[in-house]
């Protein structure tokens, strides 16, 4: 049984990492599809943990992306000169995490639609982030499935550091697969 | 912000209770105003020298009073040399 976000937040960092629901590349692959039907206001996405996050992991984010911006890698300059708390995970890593996580929730045939998010808290190494999304509205439009969600990352101390919205589009169960590419309905 | 450099006087301190006291350490950032930066330790003399980013020397001191360690003096320092570059940090 998962825990819900705010019992997980009541854990121990160490206890937190062992109720980790992102599911194994395999498991992604043979994933069931959530359907529209199944989804219920309130209902909690399953919690992606990371972490604790290293500078390994930031300088390979850095790497990756070609972002030299020494506050994620230089801890003398982060903490010196731009009097950070230490060098800082990279929002552009959170964004890509954070759509991944609504796309694999939507996957196999469902559809990540849109995210609107704010970085907010800083997030250093030590830091271990929860993913999180939860259900705040429902529709059906067009055939298809519309679910509003509330999203963030919040950090062990249930910091928010990226409160945001989202929405999802489900197949209805026996309804018409959700088109690729997506095109919205009409309002 | 200021920088804080505290001077702990442990006598007797092994590696093993240098590790034992950091290890247990779940936030170095103690607060979203107040890091700790990094700790030294001079196993022959006994000392412990604690480096720490924040506002109100309090909270730096409670931090170091949860590790058993009263400092004998904490200095707030305006220049830190460091990666080869002098940083104003007070």
């Amino acid at each position: 049984m998962a825990l819900s976000l705010e019992e997980l937040l009541k854990l121990p960092p160490e206890e937190m990492l062992k109720h980790n629901e992102k599911p194994t590349g395999e498991q992604l692959r043979h994933k069931q599809q959530v359907y529209y039907d199944d989804v219920q206001e309130g209902m909690e996405l399953p919690k992606y943990i990371y972490g604790p996050m290293t500078p390994t992991h930031l300088f390979r984010w850095s790497a990756a992306v070609e972002n030299w911006h020494r506050i994620h890698y230089d801890l003398p300059f982060a903490t010196n000169h731009d009097k950070l708390p230490g060098i800082l995970v990279q929002g552009s890593w959170k964004q890509s995490i954070m759509a991944s996580y609504l796309k694999d929730w939507a996957r196999p045939n469902g559809w990540f639609w849109k995210a609107s998010f704010q970085h907010r808290a800083m997030l250093v190494p030590g830091d271990i982030l929860i993913v999180w999304g939860k259900v705040i509205k429902k529709y059906a439009k067009g055939g298809m499935g519309f679910v509003e969600l509330e999203i963030g990352m919040k950090n062990q101390d249930g910091i928010e550091s990226m409160p945001g919205t989202a929405t999802v589009v489900l197949p209805l169960r026996g309804g018409r697969p959700i088109p690729y590419p997506f095109v919205p309905p009409e309002e | 912000m200021a920088r804080f450099l505290a001077i702990v006087t442990v006598p007797g301190i092994t590696e093993e209770r240098f590790r034992e006291a950091l290890n247990q350490v779940r936030k170095w950032r103690i607060d979203p105003r107040h890091t700790v930066l990094r700790a030294a330790c001079s196993l022959t003399e006994g000392k412990v020298v604690v480096e720490c980013e924040g506002v109100e020397q309090a909270v730096f001191e409670k931090w170091l009073q949860e590790r058993g360690w009263k400092p004998e003096v904490i200095h707030r320092v305006d220049l830190v040399h460091e990666g080869g570059y002098i940083w104003k940090v007070g």
